[in-house]
C-alpha cells in the first residue's frame, strides 16, 4: 500500500514539474508542429523529431521536455494519419495500419480510422504512462534478459506473424519474407565490414532506407495502380464520407482490440529495436486470429487499425523504459530524445530517478499530458485531414509524389535515395501486379539485418552450439509460439483442403 | 546557448517563437543589422556567409552535444549562424569525403571522431586521407574507454582477467560498439600485449553492446567512459580499469590499464576534433582554432563531458596534426597484427 | 482443378518466376562471401541459404501454377504500362535535376511528367497545382526544415529571394523581440 501511496505522490510531484500554463502551451505547440511535420508524406516520425529537435534547445529543461515529448506524439501520430490518408509508412510500425486504414480511407471512413487510432493511443498511452510509473525498473530487467538466442527467436515470431496477416497465399506471403530478408542484407556486414550486394556503389554501403523501401513499395506502387484506369473521373475515395466524429459502435467494436493492443505493445516496447514493429504486427494477427467474422481485415475492419495503432502507441510509450532506466536508448528516435534530454542537461539513466526526481516524474507527467494534448488536438483537425481527400486524384498524385521525392532526398541530402525509389516502385508494382503483397516483405526487410546479426552473435557466444536456441526458456517460448501460429494457419486450410478433395471424389 | 535561459517573461511568445522558428527558416537568417553590415558578399572575407559543420555521426551521443555546445561559439566568434550537417553514412567516411571535397575557404569543416583516422588503415578503399586531404583545426575532447565486466566474473583487476582468458582461452566474449570502433582496437591490443584469446562479439552501436554486458550475456566491453559513467555508478558492471595513459579525474580510484605488468604505454583513447579541408588558409584555421578552443573550456562541456570522464583538449593545430599522424601508425600497426581487415 | 498445364495468365507462375531469380541473384552475388562456420559464420553464410531458401519458394510458387487453374483472383491482369514508366521516370527526373537546377525547375518538369499520365490536359489547374506545390516545398521544407534544395540554378539569384524574405520578415522578428 505504501509502495502505491509513494508512486502517486511522486507522479503528483511530477504533475506539479510539469503542468503549467506556460508548460501547456509548450506541450500544445510541440504536438502541432510534430503532427504537422509528421503528417507531410515522405516524412516519417524519425526525421520530423531530427528537424525538430532544435526549437527546444533554447527552453528551460522542463519546457524542452514537455515539448519534446509533444512532438514526439505528434510526430507518431502525424505518421499514422499519413498511412490512413495515402498509404504511406513512415515508420516500420505503422506498416500494418495502412492495410486497413488506407482501406478505410477509400471506403469513405476515414474520418473513423483516424478517430480510432487517437482514442486507442490515448489509452494505450494512458495504461503504458502508468506503467512506466510502477513497473519501468522489473521490466528493465526483463529486456536484460534478452540477449542474441531471444532476440533472434523473436524476430523469427514476428515474421511468422506477418504471413498470418497475408490476405492471399501462405507461400507467397513466406517468399515476400525472404525477398525481404535479402534486400536487407544490402550494406555493410556488421561483423566482417564487408559490403554486400552494393554492387559497387558507395551509397549503398549503409543498406537501403526503410523509407526508401517503404514509399517504393506502397506509396509509389499504389499511386501506379491507381492510375491503371485512365479515366480523369477515376475515384480513389468515395463521395461518401460517413461522419468524421468516432461512432460509439465503432468504439464499442474496437474496445477488446484496444486493451489487446496496449499490453502487447507495452511488453513489446521495452525491446529495444525490434519492439514497436514487432507489436503492431503480432496486434495484427491477434485481432485477425480473434475476430469471430474476419473477412472484412485487409478490406477495411476497424480492429485491423484500433490493435495495431494502440500497439505501436503503446509500444513508443514503453520504449522510453530502456532509455530511463538504464541510460540506453533503443531505437534511432530513442537516441535522438536522449541526445535532446542530456542537451538539456538531463543524463537519463539509473541514477535520475532518485538524484533528479523532479525531472523523471516531471518527464513521466509530460508523458501523459502529450499524449492528452495529441487527442484534444487531433480529434478536431481529423475533419481537415478528411477534407484533403477531396482534391481530385489527379492533382493530389502529383503533390504525393513531390513529397516522397524530398521526403526521400532529405534522408541523406542525396539525389540516390529517390533514384532507388523509383526503380523499387517498378519491382514494387510488379510484385503487386502477381499477387504479392508488400507488408510482409518490409517486415522481413527491417528484421533481416537484426535477425543475422543476432543468429550470428547467439552462435559466437555459444561457441557454435545451435541448441541455445531451445535451452534457453525465453527463446523457447518464442519458437514455440511461432510454430503455433504457423499451425493455426497452416491447420484450418488443410482441413479445407481435405475436405474439398473429399467432395471431389464423391 | 551558452547561456542558461532565464525564465521567460512571456511563455506564449517564448513558445511562439519556437514555433515560428520551425516553421520558416527565419530563424537562422541573419537578423537585420547583420544582413545590413554583409550586404556586399564578395567571396573573400570570412565568413561571408552560414558555416557549415559536418558530424560524421547521427543526432544523439557525445558529439552532437559538441556540436550543439561548440556551434554557438563558432557564431559568437564569426558572426555568422553555424549549420549543423549530420552525415552519419558508412562508417563517416561519407562525411570525411564530403569535407575533403568541399571548398576550402573556412565555410566547410569536420567534426571527425576516432573512426576518421582507423577508417584509413581498416578499409581498402576510403574516399580521404586523413593526413593529406585536411587541415587540423583542433583535438576538441578525448574520451578513453572504461574496460568494465559483469558482476558475475570473477575478475576484480586486470591480472585477474588476464589470468582467467589464459586458463581458459575463448572463454570470455567481449562485446564492442562494431568492427574497427576504438573499443574494438583496445581490446585487440589488450590481447597483443597479454597474449590472451576472447571472443569479439561486435554489435551496432555502443549502447546495446554495453547493454549486453550489463545483462550478462556477454562479460566484458571496453566502453566509452561518457557512456558507461552512469551505469559504472549504479553498480550494473564493475569497471577493472581505464584505457587512458594515466588515471581519470571522472574515476581517481580506477587505475589505467597501463599500470599493470605487461601494458606499459598501453593507451586507447577515442576523441573528437574539428578538421577543414587541406587548402584553408592558414588565418582561418587559426580562427576557427580559437573559437573551438574558448568553446571547450566553456563550464557547460566540463559539467555534461569532463565529469563523466571525457577530457577536455583544445589543442592547437600543430599538435593536433601530430596526434592524428601518430594515431594513424600506431593503429596500422595494431590493425595489421590482429588480422582485423574486413574480409 | 486442372492438368499439367503451363498457364502464362497465372499471377503464381511470374510470382515464383521471381523469386527464383532473386533467389539465384543472391546466390550468384553471394559466392564470393567467405561462407564461414556455424560458429564464426562468414558474412556469405546468411545470404546463401537466403538464396537456396528463396529459390526453394520460388520452385514450389511456380510449379503450383502447372497444376492448377488461376482462381479469379489469381489471374493476371494487364499492366499500366503508362503510369509505370511516367511515375518512376518523374521521381528519377526530379532527382536527376534538384541539385543542378534548382526547385522551381525540378518542381515543373517533374508536375508535367506526370501529369502525362492524365487523360485531359488542363493548364489551370495545373499552374495552380505548381504555383501550390512549389510554395509548400521552398517554405515548408527548404526554408522551414532545412533541406538544402537550391532554389534556382544560380545560387544568387535565390539568394536574392531569401534576403527579401528575411528583410519583409524583419519588422515580425523585430516585433517578437528576438
Amino acid at each position: 500500500m505504501e509502495f502505491f501511496n509513494d508512486i502517486f505522490g511522486n507522479l503528483i510531484m511530477g504533475f506539479g514539474v510539469a503542468v503549467s500554463l506556460e508548460n501547456l502551451v509548450y506541450c500544445f505547440v510541440g504536438c502541432l508542429l510534430g503532427t504537422l511535420v509528421g503528417v507531410l508524406p515522405g516524412i516519417g516520425p524519425v526525421a520530423a523529431i531530427a528537424l525538430l529537435l532544435p526549437t527546444t534547445f533554447s527552453l528551460p529543461p522542463v519546457g524542452a521536455m514537455i515539448m519534446l515529448a509533444g512532438i514526439y506524439y505528434g510526430a507518431a501520430y502525424g505518421g499514422s494519419t499519413t498511412a490512413v490518408l495515402v498509404n504511406l509508412p513512415g515508420e516500420s510500425s505503422s506498416v500494418v495500419t495502412c492495410l486497413d486504414g488506407h482501406a478505410m480511407a477509400k471506403n469513405g471512413r476515414a474520418g473513423h480510422a483516424l478517430a480510432i487510432s487517437a482514442i486507442g493511443s490515448f489509452f494505450a498511452g494512458t495504461v503504458c504512462t502508468l506503467i512506466i510509473a510502477f513497473a519501468a525498473p522489473p521490466l528493465a530487467e526483463v529486456a536484460l534478459k534478452f540477449g542474441a538466442p531471444e532476440y533472434f527467436s523473436l524476430m523469427v515470431f514476428g515474421l511468422i506473424a506477418s504471413a498470418v496477416l497475408a490476405r492471399g497465399s501462405l507461400m507467397k506471403a513466406l517468399g515476400m519474407i525472404v525477398v525481404g530478408l535479402l534486400f536487407g542484407i544490402i550494406g555493410t556486414d556488421v561483423n566482417s565490414g564487408m559490403s554486400r550486394f552494393t554492387f559497387g556503389l558507395p551509397g549503398l554501403s549503409d543498406g537501403i532506407g526503410f523509407v526508401v523501401i517503404a514509399m517504393a513499395f506502397f506509396g509509389l506502387g499504389e499511386i501506379i495502380k491507381n492510375l491503371e484506369t485512365p479515366n480523369d473521373e477515376r475515384q480513389v475515395f468515395t463521395d461518401k464520407v460517413s461522419g468524421l466524429m468516432p461512432r460509439w459502435v465503432d468504439v464499442k467494436d474496437s474496445a477488446g482490440a484496444i486493451v489487446r493492443g496496449t499490453f502487447i505493445g507495452g511488453f513489446f516496447g521495452t525491446l529495444p529495436g525490434t519492439g514497436p514493429v514487432v507489436a503492431s504486427f503480432a496486434s495484427y494477427a491477434i485481432e485477425k486470429k480473434v475476430a469471430k467474422d474476419n473477412s472484412q481485415f485487409g478490406k477495411g475492419d476497424i480492429r485491423g487499425v484500433a490493435g495495431p495503432e494502440s500497439a505501436n502507441n503503446a509500444a513508443a510509450q514503453t520504449a522510453f523504459i530502456p532509455t530511463l532506466t538504464l541510460g540506453i536508448p533503443g531505437s534511432g528516435t530513442m537516441a535522438l530524445m536522449l541526445g535532446a534530454l542530456m542537451i538539456q542537461g538531463i543524463a537519463p539513466g539509473p541514477q535520475v530517478m532518485t538524484s533528479r526526481p523532479d525531472l523523471f516524474w516531471g518527464l513521466i507527467a509530460s508523458m501523459w499530458v502529450g499524449n492528452l494534448m495529441l487527442v484534444i488536438l487531433n480529434l478536431p483537425l481529423i475533419g481537415m485531414w478528411v477534407q484533403l481527400l477531396k482534391v481530385p486524384y489527379r492533382m493530389l498524385f502529383p503533390a504525393i509524389l513531390l513529397f516522397m521525392c524530398i521526403g526521400t532526398y532529405s534522408l541523406n541530402n542525396s539525389i540516390q535515395d529517390p533514384l532507388l525509389m523509383a526503380f523499387f516502385g517498378v519491382v514494387g508494382y510488379a510484385f503487386m501486379k502477381f499477387g504479392c503483397e508488400p507488408a510482409p516483405m518490409l517486415l522481413g526487410f527491417i528484421l533481416g539485418p537484426l535477425m543475422e546479426e543476432n543468429l550470428r552473435r547467439a552462435l559466437l557466444i555459444s561457441r557454435g552450439d545451435p541448441t541455445v536456441f531451445v535451452t534457453r526458456p525465453i527463446s523457447l517460448a518464442f519458437l514455440v509460439l511461432a510454430a503455433a501460429s504457423l499451425l493455426v494457419v497452416i491447420l484450418p486450410a488443410v482441413r479445407k483442403k481435405r475436405d474439398e478433395a473429399f467432395q471431389g471424389d464423391e | 546557448m551558452s547561456r542558461t535561459p532565464a525564465r521567460p517573461r512571456w511563455p506564449m511568445r517564448r513558445a511562439m517563437m519556437a514555433a515560428l522558428y520551425a516553421a520558416g527558416a527565419w530563424g537562422a537568417t541573419p537578423t537585420f543589422a547583420q544582413l545590413a553590415l554583409k550586404a556586399s558578399p564578395d567571396g573573400q572575407a570570412w565568413p561571408s556567409r552560414p558555416l557549415r559543420m559536418i558530424v560524421a555521426s547521427a543526432p544523439g551521443g557525445p558529439s552532437d552535444l559538441l556540436a550543439r555546445l561548440v556551434g554557438p561559439a563558432l557564431t559568437d566568434a564569426s558572426g555568422q549562424p553555424v549549420v549543423i550537417d549530420h552525415r552519419s553514412g558508412a562508417n563517416g567516411m561519407i562525411a570525411g569525403e564530403l569535407t575533403a571535397k568541399a571548398d576550402a575557404d573556412g565555410h566547410t569543416f569536420l567534426l571527425a571522431n576516432a573512426g576518421f583516422v582507423i577508417n584509413s588503415v581498416l578499409y581498402a578503399k576510403v574516399p580521404y586521407d586523413p593526413i593529406r586531404d585536411f587541415a587540423p583545426i583542433s583535438l576538441a575532447i578525448s574520451v578513453p574507454n572504461v574496460l568494465v565486466v559483469h558482476p558475475s566474473v570473477p575478475a576484480k583487476s586486470v591480472a585477474d582477467l588476464v589470468a582467467l582468458a589464459r586458463a581458459k582461452p575463448g572463454s570470455i566474449a567481449v562485446a564492442s560498439a562494431g568492427t574497427g570502433s576504438s573499443g574494438h582496437l583496445a581490446l585487440a591490443l589488450f590481447q597483443q600485449l597479454s597474449g590472451t584469446e576472447m571472443i569479439h562479439v561486435p554489435f551496432k552501436g555502443g549502447g546495446p553492446a554495453l547493454a549486453d554486458v550489463m545483462g550478462g550475456q556477454t562479460q566484458a566491453i571496453f566502453s566509452i567512459s561518457v557512456t558507461s559513467y552512469p551505469i559504472i555508478k549504479s553498480g550494473r558492471v564493475r569497471p577493472l580499469a581505464v584505457t587512458s595513459l594515466k588515471r581519470l579525474s571522472a574515476f581517481p580510484d580506477l587505475p589505467a590499464v597501463a599500470e599493470s605488468a605487461g601494458f606499459k604505454g598501453y593507451e586507447v583513447t577515442g576523441w573528437f576534433g574539428f578538421v577543414a579541408p587541406a587548402k584553408t588558409p592558414r588565418s582561418v584555421v587559426q580562427r576557427l582554432n580559437a573559437a573551438v578552443v574558448r568553446a571547450v573550456q566553456m563550464p557547460e562541456l566540463q559539467e555534461r563531458l569532463g565529469n563523466q570522464g571525457a577530457e577536455l583538449v583544445g589543442s592547437t593545430p600543430e599538435v593536433f596534426g601530430t596526434y592524428l599522424k601518430a594515431e594513424q601508425a600506431k593503429w596500422a600497426k595494431v590493425i595489421r597484427q590482429g588480422g582485423i581487415k574486413p574480409e | 482443378m486442372g492438368s499439367f498445364k503451363f498457364r502464362s495468365n497465372h499471377q503464381d507462375f511470374w510470382a515464383g518466376l521471381m523469386f527464383l531469380g532473386l533467389g539465384a541473384l543472391a546466390v550468384y552475388l553471394s559466392r564470393d562471401y567467405p561462407l564461414g562456420r556455424a560458429m564464426r559464420m562468414g558474412p556469405g553464410y546468411f545470404p546463401t541459404y537466403l538464396g537456396w531458401l528463396m529459390i526453394t519458394v520460388g520452385a514450389i510458387v511456380g510449379g503450383r501454377s502447372f497444376f492448377k487453374d488461376p482462381t479469379e483472383e489469381e489471374v493476371t491482369t494487364k499492366w499500366a504500362v503508362v503510369p509505370l514508366a511516367l511515375m518512376p521516370a518523374s521521381v528519377a527526373i526530379f532527382a536527376l535535376l534538384i541539385d543542378t537546377v534548382g526547385l522551381v525547375i525540378a518542381v515543373a518538369v517533374m508536375l508535367l511528367l506526370a501529369n502525362a499520365s492524365v487523360k485531359n490536359f488542363r493548364p489551370v489547374e495545373l499552374i495552380v497545382n505548381y504555383i501550390v506545390l512549389l510554395c509548400i516545398a521552398i517554405f515548408v521544407f527548404q526554408r522551414g526544415l532545412g533541406v538544402p534544395f537550391h532554389t534556382f540554378w544560380e545560387e544568387s539569384l535565390g539568394k536574392a529571394i531569401t534576403e527579401l524574405g528575411a528583410l519583409l520578415w524583419t519588422p515580425f522578428r523585430l516585433m517578437m523581440g528576438s
